[in-house]
């Protein structure tokens, strides 16, 4: 069928979100101290990663922040190929989860330097790291 | 068993050709379903008493797209977007159903449409990743959508030692049967080998394993079930519908090797149709197989294979259609195309034609029960709807 002709738009829109961090704010101060953390339910134990400031359990706010320990084992990875405009830029890289001690999987990418042979069950770390662009974000290295 | 006044069944189906479709606007694509569904029917607009759109949208201009093509296509009744990401089609069927279920309509039309080859592949690429958990998965980490089920794939492939040759060996059978449908996006044979060759997306998951972008609509008409027995000779029943919303954060789901919420919406769908699980008592699947690693853990989540034994049932050639559960047989999200919105409507037109016995040449089911299934998800499991079709016999 043919692809012609076709009208190009001529409004364009530029989506970029403002999200409000007030609640969960210590996670991100953590990230800035080398921490990277989770909520825990005072009343029930429950761990939440990500964070909440109010356990949907028990309906209260008794939480508290909880530094993991950061040791964690890979549960599964990928490595994306083709990656979304907005990460055109990073070229293919590792997207992991991994199963903290803690009995909780984070989703991040598994950091490629000194990175060797990527195997489900191998020991990693957990660490906060700061992007070369000036933010914090978070991610797995091999043991 | 429940009176004609309390079933709803369909009794009027449209699709339109799947493809790229720059030679029609969103509205001309919507109608191009709509249309033969009416004609189907033998019904015209001021019979629909309601009707809904699934629809994603963002990569497409529309933002109302219930009334724009309901302006296009004459229809004035109350109508509504439905969103259930690649199972926005189902939601829209439930909610067509419900409105006919709840007494409010007589007659309701549920169609599904997406346009998605109005925006370059970067940015569909972009929208579809960021459909998971945005803020803890794309922000810093820009998952994709085959990224997700690759996830799913890698464990999969490890914990049963299975290959990516074994997966491609869905995508051999979509585009077989795809071959054979006249309004699939592909309708070309593929190998192993040609799969195989095909360039990576995200680890294990190949282009080949992958489902394409699509634009396409699809429409069916419901009626309340002793209306359906005087429009048809041939009603198909809904006989029932399970629904389950999977976690947003990947990492709060328990394991990587099924999707937790097909297998909780089809335990509701087989109690719903009076059924104790899936057995010898269907004769069709629809299974959505966004990825061939999809399609492998649909068989395994609704029943149809033991964990770990997906990939033994295509290498059997169990789901082909001379197979013990024949799925796909019109070329699945694979081969025919998923345009995500009109994904659940068109297995829902799909099952309608195979019941009748009015599904074409060399991909017709042997229908002896007169059942069928659909499983339709949407996300990685985020969404599942699983939906019991029946001849009513």
């Amino acid at each position: 069928m043919p692809d012609e002709p076709i009208l190009e738009d001529r409004r364009i829109l530029e989506l970029r979100y403002r999200m409000p961090i007030l609640q969960i704010r210590e996670f991100f101060t953590g990230l800035e101290e080398g921490k990277v953390r989770g909520t825990k339910c005072r009343d029930c134990g429950k761990i939440y990663f990500p964070p909440q400031s109010e356990c949907s359990s028990c309906m209260t706010k008794n939480m508290e922040w909880i530094d993991f320990g950061g040791d964690a084992t890979l549960e599964t990875f990928t490595t994306v190929e083709v990656a979304p405009t907005s990460f055109a830029a990073e070229g293919k890289y590792v997207v992991a989860v991994g199963k903290l001690d803690e009995g909780i999987n984070v989703l991040s990418w598994l950091n490629l330097n000194g990175t060797k042979d990527i195997k489900i069950g191998m020991k990693m770390k957990l660490k906060s790291l700061r992007k070369k662009e000036g933010y914090y974000s978070y991610e797995f290295f091999q043991e | 068993m429940k009176s004609d006044d309390e079933r709803v069944a369909i009794v009027g189906v449209g699709h339109s050709k799947f493809g790229k479709r720059l030679d029609v606007s969103m509205n001309e694509l919507g109608w191009e379903a709509i249309k033969p569904a009416l004609q189907d029917a033998g019904i015209v607009q001021k019979d629909i008493d309601f009707y809904s759109v699934g629809n994603f949208g963002y990569w497409s201009e529309e933002i109302l797209p219930a009334v724009t093509i309901g302006e296009y296509a004459g229809l004035a009744c109350g109508s509504l977007k439905t969103e259930a990401a690649c199972a926005s089609g189902s939601a829209s069927l439930k909610i067509a159903m419900d409105s006919i279920l709840s007494g409010t309509a007589k007659i309701a039309m549920a169609m599904g449409i997406e346009k998605m080859y109005n925006s370059p592949n970067g940015t569909i690429i972009e929208l579809i990743g960021r459909a998971g958990n945005y803020f803890w998965e794309f922000e810093n980490f820009g998952m994709t959508f085959p990224g997700y089920y690759a996830l799913y794939a890698t464990k999969y492939l490890a914990a049963y030692n299975a290959r990516e040759e074994d997966l491609c060996e869905a995508a051999v059978k979509a585009h077989h049967y795809g071959s054979l449908n006249p309004y699939a996006q592909f309708q070309k044979e593929t190998t192993v080998e040609e799969c195989m060759k095909s360039k990576y997306v995200s680890r294990p998951l190949k282009l080949m394993d992958s489902s394409p972008i699509t634009d396409g609509a699809a429409a069916v008409i419901l009626a309340r079930g002793d209306i359906a027995k005087k429009m048809t000779d041939t009603p198909i029943y809904i006989e029932s519908q399970g629904t389950a919303t999977g976690t947003a954060y990947i990492g709060r789901r328990d394991e990587y090797t099924g999707l937790e919420a097909s297998r909780r919406a089809a335990d509701i769908a087989f109690r719903g149709a009076g059924l104790e699980g899936v057995g010898s008592n269907f004769d069709l699947f629809e299974v959505h197989d966004c990825f061939t690693i999809a399609e492998v853990m649909a068989y395994e989540d609704i029943g149809i294979a033991k964990k770990g034994e997906g990939i033994k049932l295509l290498k059997e050639k169990q789901t082909y259609r001379d197979g013990k559960y024949p799925a796909n047989l019109d070329g699945g999200l694979k081969s025919k195309g998923h345009p995500i919105g009109a994904t659940g409507i068109s297995q829902a037109v799909e099952i309608t034609k195979q019941l009748r016995g009015d599904a074409g040449k060399g991909r017709q089911a042997d229908i002896k029960r007169g059942r069928a299934l659909q499983h339709n998800v949407g996300g990685t499991g985020h969404y599942a709807y699983v939906t019991i079709y029946s001849r009513g016999d």
